[in-house]
């Protein structure tokens, strides 16, 4: 035993889990030094930038665990010249909203700060009333962490006039302008719209720096596993291996996949904050095991074969026996998209046939590929890094027959998972292994660099999908769009009145950032560039004459809708709530600017006819 | 001593007529007839009213009856193709029927009124005439009644702005394809010359002023003041609203009536919780059996015969059953949200250009106002913990903001503050 080393990294990862009863620590001031995982975002470098030039009030805006109160840690040691412990002191001593920060070092020329970092919790008048007090042009920089929701019950309630109307004007405006601020002086910084996992040419995802800074930190890991007996029998130390590029191999590769993972769940929808990432990468490397338990585990059990089940892409996609499946889940929300997007669950021919027919995909001999299985009445451990060859169980009854094709299934699961973060995008990319067919374009469309031509295929595609879920099936290609009376916007009508037809040249894809027009002057004050962001949905903008526009907005799965139904198949029951929203939207904007009436357009047999109503005799043409 | 027949009894219990063979979206269809057949406008002033009635018979003929003549149709059509396709055409616009195994004759067949000349009243043809006659089959009075709670609003603020939008309702569509052909096919049917009283709606006057009417007109003003929808989707709300208010107001009322323990809905919503879904099954058991015994204590000492008294009971299952209120019309079944319930419920919960805390949403509205019970804290008031375990109904509210979410009424603005409403206009 005196061989079995704790390694203290393993132990603060632990704290970060939600099932840990030091979770407590992972809140900003309540945190040590040692814990603490300073990552450089752009919020925080927008926030610095707006203390520097003239921001009087600046409002830090979103989810619970976005990381409003670091940002606010950070600003005391980069404005005020704080040391980070002490920073901390005053997160619980003096963010309160009312008292005033000054300079750590007495200097009188740099403005103090007045933080509230506990703005959510107050009640509405209360916090109305704080607003109103403040003033934009006090000789001091006022700070407020809210929660989106409060915000707006706090400025609704508040007057109109006054601070609470300029946060109120700023904020609503924000959605339509995109900005941050309108006069450099109020600015908001709504952090619902960092994105964890979008990274660019020049820096990673906060994920991606979160996990190099966990897995590759190589002091931390060789000061205690580089001497402990059981470091080539530890599945945390194994994961290690496997996320860390400067381990070798494919760490890097697989660190792109979590990256793309995480980026796809957010462009389903799901919003991931800070807290849960630190969470996810502590619980991915750790899979909820402390030193002790790994110590505990190999003393029971001589032979592996029960590490599998804690590598990380294992993790991902299910629980561990000693965790059940909602306990994760309500603690680390991520988990249930990710649970959803299970590689190991699709079944491709040409992985498959990899996998288990030509074999020596992976080296032998991988901890993570040792697998005890049940087979033929006694637990067996096989590697099966060259496939399930070497499962030869001779069952002879039913319940033999299900269990030996319970423990392929668990082989191939896991295999399928290994490979879809080993495999790099020549093998198919990430969105088509994981099951989204029209996944490619939908990233296309959000980089938005498409040719003309290519601009031009998908928009008719998309026409087509938006024709064919309200039931109009063409028979040949259209180059506008038909929208169709509300009262047949169903797919399964036979035939429906066309109320208004949108020329493909009204019609725009855009990437979510396009759709706010912010000048060269205003980028620096850009929500794009306020956070770490990512495209999470395309934009179909229908131009109106007038000028205004109407904007569908398709996320990955809405847009997969749409493009399957191009396709020629409708899933009502898979895709209803899409399905709905689309058609609520075609239907209003079929309402507005309805063409002139001396013409019916109707939809039937794949052609559009006319209806004439003359001398009140109903003519329709193509007889 | 005469039978007492459910139509007289069903006025007393609940102040209209309600009755198994116009359940569903009935009442919803002979409210619209009442909108906008009025003589004195949408929701005349005097008490007194006239209504003219279409029969549409000519287009639903087209549909469904074979017998129509070559002539009749010579009459309307030019030719065959144009007659298969207005046929094609309007059997799209027909209300989805359920329960029916056959296909439905012309006189079953309604058009759900999208547009203003879509509207029409039920007609027939009696056996030994050719002459189509409008009277009453399928719509029985229950929609007389809703036109009555809406009209006699003693909030006349309320009343003017619910006229005021419903005259946009049916004008915004005025000039729209579907609407000058409906309008063409109509003027070839029959209609009353001259509009008529109706003796159902003068029955069904009596207001209660329990609360329940109010809830009603709230639930149409909020529907109506949702300019971002289509006009199609706000009628289709309103005759939803119409059917889930009417089984609201019978649960409501027939408690008063009948002693229950517990005169709530349990909800299923999440599908997923095999003591939720007894528990959802015992309660809509309990919701007949409340109607029931509220039909035994109104009678009083009068003869009901069983059918008359089914004709009551049938009524509010198979209006829930039509509005999704309950899983199925038949087989076991318990109570859940189809999405045009959970659509229709937030669409008539909050006003445009508000919104609504979705716990507020979830126990106040839908627990206080409708009786159904979600979430915890509703089941916590409804006494269902001493049964059941509160995570459960945890779950049950969870699953429920899922499916508001999904129908795009829903905001989640961080994790501890969700809004349903269809957001504000600036957002």
């Amino acid at each position: 035993m005196s061989d079995y080393k704790i390694n203290a990294h393993v132990t603060r990862m632990n704290r970060h889990l939600p099932f840990s009863p030091a979770h407590d620590q992972i809140y900003e001031e309540y945190q040590k030094d040692s814990d603490t995982l300073d990552i450089k975002t752009k919020a925080l470098d927008y926030l610095i930038e707006a203390v520097k030039n003239g921001a009087k009030l600046i409002v830090l805006t979103g989810d619970a665990g976005h990381g409003k109160t670091h940002l606010c840690r950070r600003i005391l040691e980069a404005h005020l010249g704080y040391q980070s412990s002490r920073a901390r002191e005053l997160l619980l001593s003096s963010c309160n909203g009312y008292t005033e920060i000054i300079n750590a070092n007495g200097e009188k020329n740099v403005l103090p700060l007045r933080i509230h970092k506990d703005f959510s919790e107050l009640e509405v008048p209360e916090a109305a009333k704080f607003l109103n007090e403040i003033a934009l042009d006090d000789a001091c920089i006022t700070i407020i962490c809210a929660n989106e929701g409060r915000l707006r019950a706090v400025v609704s309630q508040a007057k109109s006039s006054g601070v609470a109307g300029a946060i109120s004007d700023v904020f609503h405006q924000s959605f339509n302008s995109g900005l941050c601020t309108l006069d450099g002086r109020l600015h908001i910084l709504n952090l619902n719209f960092q994105s964890i996992a979008g990274f660019d040419n020049k820096e990673r995802s906060i994920l991606g720096v979160a996990i190099k800074e966990w897995a590759e930190d190589a002091g931390r890991w060789n000061k205690s596993c580089g001497s402990c007996a059981l470091q080539n029998r530890c599945p945390i130390y194994h994961n290690r291996v496997l996320l860390s590029q400067a381990e070798g191999g494919c760490g890097s590769r697989r660190l792109n996949r979590l990256e793309q993972i995480f980026a796809t769940v957010e462009r389903l929808g799901g919003v991931v904050t800070v807290r849960e990432v630190l969470m996810s990468v502590a619980y991915l490397l750790t899979g909820g095991l402390t030193c002790t338990d790994v110590h505990v585990m190999c003393d029971k059990s001589r032979e592996d074969g029960w590490q599998y089940e804690f590598a990380f892409y294992n993790l991902m996609f299910a629980p561990p026996k000693k965790i059940p499946r909602d306990r994760l889940q309500k603690g680390i929300p991520v988990l249930s998209y990710l649970m959803k997007l299970d590689p190991g669950k699709r079944a491709i021919r040409a992985v498959d046939d990899r996998l288990l027919n030509e074999g020596n995909v992976f080296p032998d001999g991988q901890l993570d590929l040792r697998l005890r299985l049940y087979l033929d009445g006694k637990q067996r451990t096989l590697d099966v890094a060259s496939g399930i060859d070497d499962i030869n169980a001779n069952p002879v009854s039913k319940k033999e027959r299900s269990q030996e094709a319970e423990q392929i299934n668990r082989v191939v699961t896991s295999l399928r998972r290994r490979i879809f973060f080993d495999d790099d995008d020549s093998q198919g990319t990430l969105l088509q292994r994981l099951g989204f067919k029209y996944g490619d374009i939908f990233t296309k469309i959000l980089s938005g660099s498409l040719t003309a031509q290519e601009s031009l295929l998908y928009k008719n595609q998309i026409l087509s999908g938006l024709h064919m879920i309200q039931g109009v099936r063409l028979n040949s290609k259209a180059n506008s769009l038909y929208l169709v009376d509300p009262a047949f916007g169903k797919a399964t009508s036979e035939a429906a009145i066309i109320a208004r037809t949108v020329p493909s040249t009204q019609i725009q894809l855009l990437p979510m950032r396009l759709g706010w027009t912010v000048s060269v002057e205003q980028s620096v004050h850009s929500l794009v560039r306020s956070v770490n962001w990512i495209d999470r949905h395309i934009i179909v903008r229908f131009e109106r004459v007038e000028g205004k526009a109407d904007d569908l907005i398709l996320d990955l799965m809405a847009f997969e809708c749409v493009c399957r139904a191009s396709a020629g198949y409708v899933a009502e029951e898979f895709y209803a709530h899409d399905l709905r929203r689309i058609r609520n939207f075609l239907g209003r904007i079929a309402e507005i600017a309805r063409g002139d009436d001396s013409q019916i357009n109707l939809f039937m047999n794949g052609q559009i006819h006319t209806i004439s109503l003359d001398e009140n005799i109903i003519q329709v043409n193509g007889g | 001593m005469t039978n007492l027949q459910a139509p007289e009894l069903s006025i007393e219990m609940f102040g209209g007529v309600l009755d198994a063979d116009s359940s569903a979206s009935y009442p919803g269809l002979e409210l619209i007839n009442f909108l906008l057949g009025c003589s004195g406008g949408v929701l005349p002033e005097q008490a007194d009213i006239k209504i003219t009635r279409y029969a549409h018979d000519f287009a639903r003929r087209l549909v469904r009856d074979e017998t129509l003549s070559k002539e009749d149709k010579a009459n309307v059509l030019a030719d065959k193709h144009s007659e298969e396709a207005i046929r094609k055409l309007l059997k799209c616009l027909e209300l989805e029927l359920e329960n029916i195994t056959k296909s439905p004759t012309w006189m079953r067949t309604h058009f759900f009124p999208y547009t203003k000349s879509l509207t029409h009243w039920d007609a027939r043809i009696r056996l030994g005439t050719d002459k189509v006659r409008i009277e009453r089959q399928y719509l029985r009075g229950a929609g007389a009644y809703v036109f009555n709670v809406l009209r006699f609003d003693h909030d006349k603020q309320r009343l003017s702005a619910i006229r005021e939008k419903l005259d946009d309702l049916f004008t915004k569509n005025a000039d729209s394809p579907l609407e000058s052909l409906a309008k063409t096919l109509r003027a070839h049917g029959a209609k009353d010359i001259e509009p008529v009283k109706d003796e159902k709606e003068s029955e069904s006057r009596q207001m209660r002023e329990d609360g329940l009417e109010d809830l009603y007109r709230i639930g149409v003003q909020n529907i109506l003041s949702h300019d971002s929808l289509p006009s199609v989707s706000k009628i289709k709300a309103i005759v939803n609203w119409t059917g889930i208010w009417l089984v609201v107001m019978g649960n409501k009322r027939s408690k008063l009536l009948a002693e229950s323990n517990k005169p709530f809905f349990v909800m299923d919503c999440a599908g997923l919780n095999s003591q939720l879904r007894r528990a959802s099954q015992r309660s809509l058991k309990g919701f007949i059996k409340r109607i029931s015994d509220g039909i035994d204590i109104a009678r009083g000492d009068r003869v009901i015969s069983a059918a008359q008294a089914q004709k009551i009971k049938g009524f509010f299952t198979a209006t829930a059953a039509g509005m999704r209120l309950i899983n199925s019309l038949k087989g076991r079944r318990h109570f859940t949200f189809g999405l045009d319930c959970i659509e229709t419920l937030a669409l008539v919960a909050v006003n445009s250009n508000s919104e609504l805390p979705f716990e507020n949403f979830v126990h106040d509205w839908l627990f206080k106002e409708c009786g159904f019970v979600i979430g915890r804290i509703s089941a916590q008031e409804a006494g269902l913990l001493d049964d059941l375990d509160a995570t459960i109904f945890e779950e049950n509210e969870k699953m429920l903001s899922e499916q508001v979410k999904a129908v795009g009424m829903l905001r989640v603005y961080s994790d501890a503050t969700k809004m349903v409403g269809l957001g504000k206009k600036n957002d």
